[in-house]
């Protein structure tokens, strides 16, 4: 079956839903079910919709519904609603929202912050909202002066008329009344605030200790958790013994819960040392049989033994190969990686009999909501979430695994609990980034132009996993919990079986490249071990598959990388400019050379993603095999900018996730268990090994694309055709590493 | 009791001797601004000043501590009218911070290098602050953000604080 679906709408494509993902703008305040946004500031206050709340004292509050992870989204999502209701971001107050259908991103149809999206379908809505209330704001004071609308200037989060004005907040009694008008948004032109570099909101609290992050939100008086988990994920604890655990300081109590056992106690600390003393004997899962030859022995016979999906299918590879003068072939591969944010996963639970309340680093409160749910035993209206800003997310905490366990833990005890898991427990039971493994076939004709592509991959599909968490999510709240779990467990068929799992694939399928005869398969082959979205997702490894081996044909019809690359780009604005921007600013051909050091090589990659466009040229030195990089040029057209100052923060942080790629991250398996423990095993890049960046944004008004993950994909291609400038050298696994 | 002053002020408190400083600071203390990122003193998070040496928490047992100085993020502006330190504003000034969750030990361990070397290199910054993970990848801005408050630091009225003051109002409820 070669039916292709979107993730963004997978749970549709599965029949899952009905009308329910539509999307319409909310605009009054009287939502079609109640809002659970925590304590509204005052009764007398204008509720104006499910994100503005101003208040008779002159406030005004705005409910965030994506949730901050160091995007920026906090000051970007804010600075939309103060360009058109004419306020200083700082002078709103933000809130975090809670869980509600209002709130749901439109891309996936549930209430996630991921997919480099929240700006992008933002764009439209929020300020429609704010210029709503702005304009009945402005009607508002047309009624309290006697005037016309028009009369009214509305500046400075006031409303002006002659030498007269009113405060928002004098207004909020007269404009809760009024019918909502329609409105016109702003044209570039008229922008105050959007596109300016300007104030990042949550710095201060970020630079002076206050921020509020999952693991500093629980309530008073919670007790500590730490969990044992079984070495190999997925394995369930057979019979286990406290050995002396009980009697170590500060503990409270010692549950097993269905993937481990729990130790509770007064400080983490305690709760840590007293359950190295547990013993625990583990029913182990099938992927304990496998270690790292083996799993790519799997991956291989995978990729020889089956046809795949197709995924694109262009003019015909067939012919094209056969007719070809030359025939460039090459297999590449990568490894698991795991998400390491800074802040391990942690989860806070107050439980009693009808009513739980988490505190979670989550970008996915829904789908936390659906965990606690089917760990509590209670229904979802039981269920308060509380989201607090996290630690870095990058994907990681789109699954809610951790949430499921803090309510088993809590449940199972009788205690308000908070579960902090360690560096080593987040290492090693991530919901890693797919391992792949493709072969790629090339075709040089007799005018020395490539006229065929063939991509086969081999990796596991992410939405297996995604789905038999999210389901839930939509499926009827009035659905027993064990159907719901027969329905998620439906995921691992209809992603594994039937459907093509776009994530596995793009990047390459969708690949902007003007090749006539241009195929791409994909074999799911799932080894065993969980795997979810890591920032990119599947284009973190098929831009470099694809930016690599480009790389490669260039080079086989002796043709210069960039010119190689325009002559196949040739309709497409965006790509060309991003990258002709990154060859002139970069220098492209003359490599900056230091006397002092060795002599440097450039390499090239473009990639699209996220809907934005983004070219990267790597400068970099080798010197007794150690690969250096010195520089890094990169250009992006991501559509219009709200705050250019974070747009060049996450290409950058976007470019250091990918130096770390390259040239660092693997993911070990030795009997089922993951090897690499902490950041001595598990390494980021650090200050000293920081190239100098350089960021180029295209200007442009088109509406705003992702920027949050674009800049991954492209930094280890261009690194490794780099290497191969400056060593003849084709480096086609990841990390990079020439032999010593 | 193992007695020690914390952000000036003293304190003793009834704790295994062998527990860490950080969850003293965390757990009994309940000062939250210290970050636990890898319990190993692999990455900085927990960086604290020992006598104004950075040193990190997660790895320091209470017991070493005992009648030392130690200063947390919260102590680090001291008793100055202003609220933040210079390296605070700097910090701000560049809008430095990502998902923020490493910040305070990077500030912890930039303020240390400042306070014995006015006037840092990039090699000394690089030196200073290569024990720091940012997982976010901010290091081009803590970089440009250490140069600014060294300058600060020696002739105070270079401080451009525009920024700083007008997002210190800022309010939320995810922050305490």
């Amino acid at each position: 079956m070669n039916t292709t679906t979107n993730r963004r709408n997978f749970l549709k494509a599965a029949g899952l839903t009905g009308t329910g993902l539509a999307f319409s703008l909310p605009l009054s305040g009287c939502a079609s079910s109640p809002i659970h946004n925590g304590n509204h500031q005052t009764n007398n206050s204008w509720h104006a919709n499910a994100w503005l709340e101003l208040t008779p004292d002159n406030r005004i509050l705005f409910y965030l519904h994506r949730t901050e992870m160091g995007q920026g989204t906090m000051t970007g999502l804010t600075t939309l609603i103060a360009e058109e209701l004419e306020v200083e971001p700082h002078h709103i107050e933000v809130k975090t929202s809670g869980v509600h259908t209002d709130y749901i991103n439109p891309l996936y149809g549930i209430q996630i912050t991921g997919g480099s999206s929240s700006t992008a379908t933002n764009w439209i809505p929020l300020r429609t909202v704010a210029a709503t209330a702005r304009e009945m704001l402005r009607n508002a004071a047309a009624k309290r002066w006697n005037v016309k609308p028009e009369a009214i200037q509305i500046q400075d989060g006031k409303a002006h008329y002659q030498k007269y004005s009113f405060t928002y907040g004098e207004l909020v009694d007269i404009a809760k009344d009024l019918s909502i008008p329609s409105v016109t948004l702003k044209t570039p032109d008229q922008f105050q605030k959007i596109g300016k570099p300007s104030i990042r909101l949550d710095a201060p609290m970020k630079s002076k200790g206050t921020a509020r992050f999952g693991i500093d939100s629980a309530p008073k008086g919670c007790l500590k958790a730490s969990v044992i988990r079984c070495p190999v994920i997925g394995g369930t604890v057979k019979n286990w013994n406290a050995n002396g655990a009980f009697d170590m300081p500060g503990v409270k109590k010692i549950v097993a819960i269905p993937n481990g056992v729990a130790v509770i106690a007064i400080s983490w600390w305690q709760a840590k040392e007293a359950a190295k003393k547990l013993s625990i004997e583990w029913d182990k899962p099938e992927f304990s049989k496998l270690s790292d030859a083996s799993i790519l022995e799997g991956y291989r016979n995978a990729l020889k033994n089956n046809n795949g999906k197709t995924a694109r299918d262009d003019g015909d590879t067939g012919s094209a190969f056969e007719s070809a003068t030359q025939v460039i072939e090459a297999e590449y591969r990568v490894p698991y990686l795991a998400h390491a944010t800074m802040e391990p996963m942690n989860c806070s639970v107050v439980l009693n009999s009808d009513h739980c309340e988490v505190w979670a680093p989550t970008q996915g409160p829904d789908i936390a909501a659906a965990a606690a749910e089917h760990a509590s035993g209670l229904r979802r209206s039981q269920i308060t979430i509380n989201t607090t800003l996290m630690g870095g997310g990058f994907g990681r905490r789109l699954n809610q695994d951790f949430v499921e366990e803090a309510v088993h833990i809590a449940k199972a005890s009788g205690l308000p609990i908070q579960l902090i898991w360690s560096r080593e427990d987040d290492i090693q039971n991530d919901f890693y980034r797919p391992a792949a493994v493709v072969q790629l076939k090339g075709s040089i004709n007799a005018q020395g132009q490539v006229d065929a592509l063939y991509y086969k991959g081999a990796s596991p599909n992410i939405m297996p996993y995604t789905f038999k968490e999210a389901s839930a999510v939509v499926l009827p709240a009035w659905l027993p919990d064990g159907m719901v779990k027969a329905v998620g467990s439906l995921g691992p068929t209809i992603y594994g079986d039937i459907l093509l799992d776009e994530t596995s694939v793009e990047g390459a399928s969708d690949s902007l490249y003007e090749i006539e005869n241009f195929e791409v398969r994909h074999v799911q082959h799932d080894p065993g071990l969980r795997v979810g979205f890591w920032r990119s997702v599947g284009h973190s490894y098929n831009g470099f598959f694809m930016e690599s081996f480009i790389d490669e044909l260039a080079h086989a019809s002796n043709k210069d990388a960039y010119q190689f690359r325009l002559g196949l780009l040739k309709n497409n604005t965006k790509m060309t400019q991003v990258l002709s921007t990154v060859a002139d600013k970069g220098h492209w051909g003359k490599p900056s050379q230091d006397k002092a050091s060795n002599p440097r090589f450039q390499g090239i990659a473009v990639h699209h993603s996220f809907k934005s466009y983004v070219a990267l040229l790597a400068e970099i030195s080798v010197h007794n095999n150690k690969v250096k990089v010195h520089k890094i040029t990169c250009a992006v057209h991501c559509g219009q900018t709200i705050n250019p100052d974070i747009v060049k923060a996450q290409m950058s942080g976007g470019i250091v996730f990918g130096l770390t790629q390259a040239m660092k991250g693997k993911i070990s398996i030795k009997n089922g268990a993951v090897q690499e423990t902490n950041f001595h095993d598990y390494e980021l890049l650090r200050m000293d090994e920081m190239p100098e960046v350089e960021i180029h944004i295209i200007a442009s008004s088109d509406a705003p694309t992702g920027v949050g993950e674009p800049a991954v994909p492209v930094v280890a291609p261009a690194i490794a055709n780099a290497i191969f400038a400056a060593t003849g050298k084709r480096l086609r696994v990841l990390p990079l590493a020439l032999d010593s | 009791m193992i007695t020690f002053s914390l952000n000036g002020n003293d304190l003793s408190v009834d704790a295994d001797p062998a527990m860490p400083l950080l969850w003293v600071i965390r757990d009994i203390v309940q000062l939250q601004g210290t970050k636990f990122g890898c319990g190993q003193g692999l990455c900085g998070a927990c960086t604290v000043h020992l006598d104004g040496v950075a040193i990190r928490s997660c790895i320091t047992p209470v017991s070493a501590v005992k009648g030392k100085d130690i200063t947390t993020i919260e102590g680090l502006q001291g008793e100055t009218e202003i609220g933040e330190h210079p390296v605070q504003q700097a910090w701000i000034k560049n809008n430095v911070p990502q998902c923020g969750y490493c910040q305070s030990g990077q500030i912890m361990s930039a303020s240390a290098l400042l306070a014995k070397n006015a006037t840092p290199t990039d090699e000394d910054i690089t030196q200073a602050m290569s024990g720091n993970i940012c997982r976010c990848g901010t290091y081009p801005k803590i970089r440009q953000a250490i140069h600014d408050a060294a300058k600060t630091l020696a002739t105070p009225a270079s401080s451009d604080t525009s920024n700083v003051s007008s997002t210190a109002n800022f309010q939320s409820d995810l922050s305490s």
